[in-house]
């Protein structure tokens, strides 16, 4: 046998999920209820810290399971079932980005930002000298200027760092549910990180 | 290492996804370069501060909602399948809806092609019948009698004499309406379904002898709703006493009228079709002739062009040198008028 096809094997043997998927792509729906239970979170949570919007990011999860189960007699286990799900997930949340990015572009496209284009909307705190960061803001408008950095982010930037940095996903799980190589998946990472720097650095001040 | 190229190897340091080599190289630059020290104490902060985010719950409706939508889905899929595959009385309608939609096609496809087949109406049947264009149709009528018992069976094939004196009387009837007519004529109907005719056709032509069987193939062979108005054309003998005879009359004036068909439609039998139909062309662009146009077509070489009545004689004399010919007058050409020259080159 060849290489690929036992290492095709054994990612199904280790998929947690195999035997669920093939449930369904028998047409059984109860077993689908099973995969929605145990990925619904972390989908969520992509998709929440791609997106910054809790509805949004529901609406995104429902339609990644549903968009999924239509196609799950498509799946062949050439990779793992999450990471072929959480690709899923992570086109559509790319998708409304576009979209509401278009949407915001053309609404405000007479409004000049001065933070630039990269800012996003994100502005910048005057710092107090001898406060810490942390002793300014309470920790939720600490996340919530790191979510605004986030979603300040290009969204292929976006997608890696959410994906790497805040679900820890494997670099090859990320390259395959986003189809790309894994260099390409490392270098936008450490551009996200740069970016997502700099940008934490204007909007928290003397930071760290 | 400069602080520029440190960059994205600082990013890259501080999940240890740099390779050793350069490893050892940022680590060194960095003892020297307190910029790219503080850089990556802000990435190390901005890092745990990402990875510090807190989680979401999901929503209890969500998975309700994902599994009621699947189950929806799941059940509506399988009923489909069961309408259209199980219940007979479904599917016999759904099998007479294909037929009709079949049958509609096909006709589509039949009254789309026909300018295609028209062209592919062997274009010497109209040139060899040249001398009986003239044959008035009593004439005709009365060859038919005399017609040997081989080509009263191809007849057979063809329009009855009726319908043949029936259309002569409205030669100039567009195209269409005449294959309406012929559709509706008794005896006929086999010219609807053209394409099954056509094998009929020629499986009967096997018992034929070879130059009957070309003949009877082309009969109903082009399948086009005029097949009738080719028929007798097509039919009649290649240079025989019947030919002479034929009750062929209105063939080349119908199509004369039928088509914007050439003044003069000639053909050369000559020994090599090929380079005498070059010949030809040369000629004809070095006289000036307009809409020179060339086709070769089952070893037949088709010369289109128009000419000045005037170069008419200087291109009957190079016809003339290129192998035997037979000209066809199918209009009378208006006097000092561009003629219209078709001509076709083969082999004798």
């Amino acid at each position: 046998m060849t290489a690929p096809v036992i290492a095709a094997l054994n990612r199904m043997t280790d998929d947690e999920d195999a035997d669920a998927v093939l449930r369904c792509q028998r047409g059984d729906a109860d077993a689908f209820e099973a995969l929605v239970e145990r990925h619904q979170k972390r989908m969520l949570n992509v998709a929440y810290r791609m997106l910054g919007d809790y509805d949004e990011a529901c609406d995104v999860v429902q339609e990644a399971f549903l968009a999924a189960w239509r196609a799950i007699r498509s799946f062949r286990g050439e990779a793992k079932f999450s990471t072929w799900l959480y690709g899923i997930a992570v086109n559509r949340a790319r998708n409304r980005i576009r979209q509401s990015q278009g949407r915001s572009r053309r609404e405000t496209a007479s409004i000049d930002d001065p933070d630039g284009p990269g800012a996003g909307g994100v502005r910048r705190e005057v710092p107090d000298c001898g406060e810490s960061a942390e002793e300014r803001l309470e920790k939720k408008e600490i996340e919530a200027r790191v979510q605004r950095c986030i979603g300040a982010l290009e969204p292929e930037h976006r997608e890696v760092l959410v994906l790497r940095d805040i679900q820890g996903f494997s670099y090859e799980e990320i390259a395959g549910m986003l189809n790309l190589p894994e260099g390409t998946v490392k270098s936008r990472l450490f551009r996200a990180r740069a970016v997502l720097k700099d940008c934490l650095v204007r909007v928290l001040g003397e930071w760290p | 290492m400069t602080c520029n190229e440190m960059e994205s190897r600082l990013a890259a340091l501080i999940d240890g996804s740099l390779p050793d080599g350069e490893k050892d190289r940022a680590e060194a630059h960095l003892r020297s370069c307190e910029s790219c020290r503080k850089a990556l104490a802000e990435l190390r902060a901005s890092d745990a501060l990402v990875k510090g985010l807190g989680e979401v719950e999901p929503p209890p409706w969500l998975k309700t909602r994902v599994m009621a939508r699947v189950r929806e889905e799941a059940q509506g899929k399988e009923s489909v399948f069961r309408r259209l595959f199980y219940p007979l009385h479904v599917k016999l309608p759904i099998q007479a809806l294909a037929t009709v939609l079949i049958a509609v096609a096909a006709w589509n496809v039949y009254r789309t092609a026909e300018p295609d087949f028209r062209q592919a109406v062997p274009p010497p049947a109209a040139v060899q019948e040249s001398p009986e264009a003239r044959v008035p149709a009593p004439a005709a009528d009365a060859a038919m009698k005399a017609e040997s018992p081989a080509t009263r069976e191809k007849r057979a094939l063809a329009p009855p004499p009726a319908i043949l004196g029936d259309r002569r009387g409205r030669a100039v009837e567009p195209a269409r309406e005449r294959a309406g007519a012929d559709a509706a004529a008794p005896g006929r109907a086999e010219s609807v379904s053209a394409p099954a005719t056509d094998e009929e056709a020629s499986k009967g032509a096997d018992a034929m002898s070879r130059p009957e069987r070309d003949r009877a193939a082309r009969v109903p062979a082009p399948a086009q709703t005029r097949k009738d108005l080719k028929t007798p054309a097509g039919a009649v003998p290649k240079g025989g006493a019947n030919r002479d005879a034929a009750p062929t009359g209105a063939a080349p004036m119908l199509s004369a009228a039928l088509s914007p068909g050439p003044d003069l439609d000639i053909a050369i039998l000559a020994r090599d079709p090929v380079s005498a139909a070059a010949e030809m062309e040369a000629l004809l662009r070095k006289i000036g002739a307009e809409s020179v146009e060339r086709k070769a077509r089952d070893g037949r070489e088709a010369l289109t062009a128009r000419i000045r009545p005037e170069h008419l004689e200087t291109l009957r004399e190079k016809m003339k040198s290129l192998g035997q010919v037979r000209e066809t007058v199918q209009a009378a050409p208006r006097p000092g008028a561009p003629l219209t020259v078709r001509m076709e080159f083969r082999s004798p």
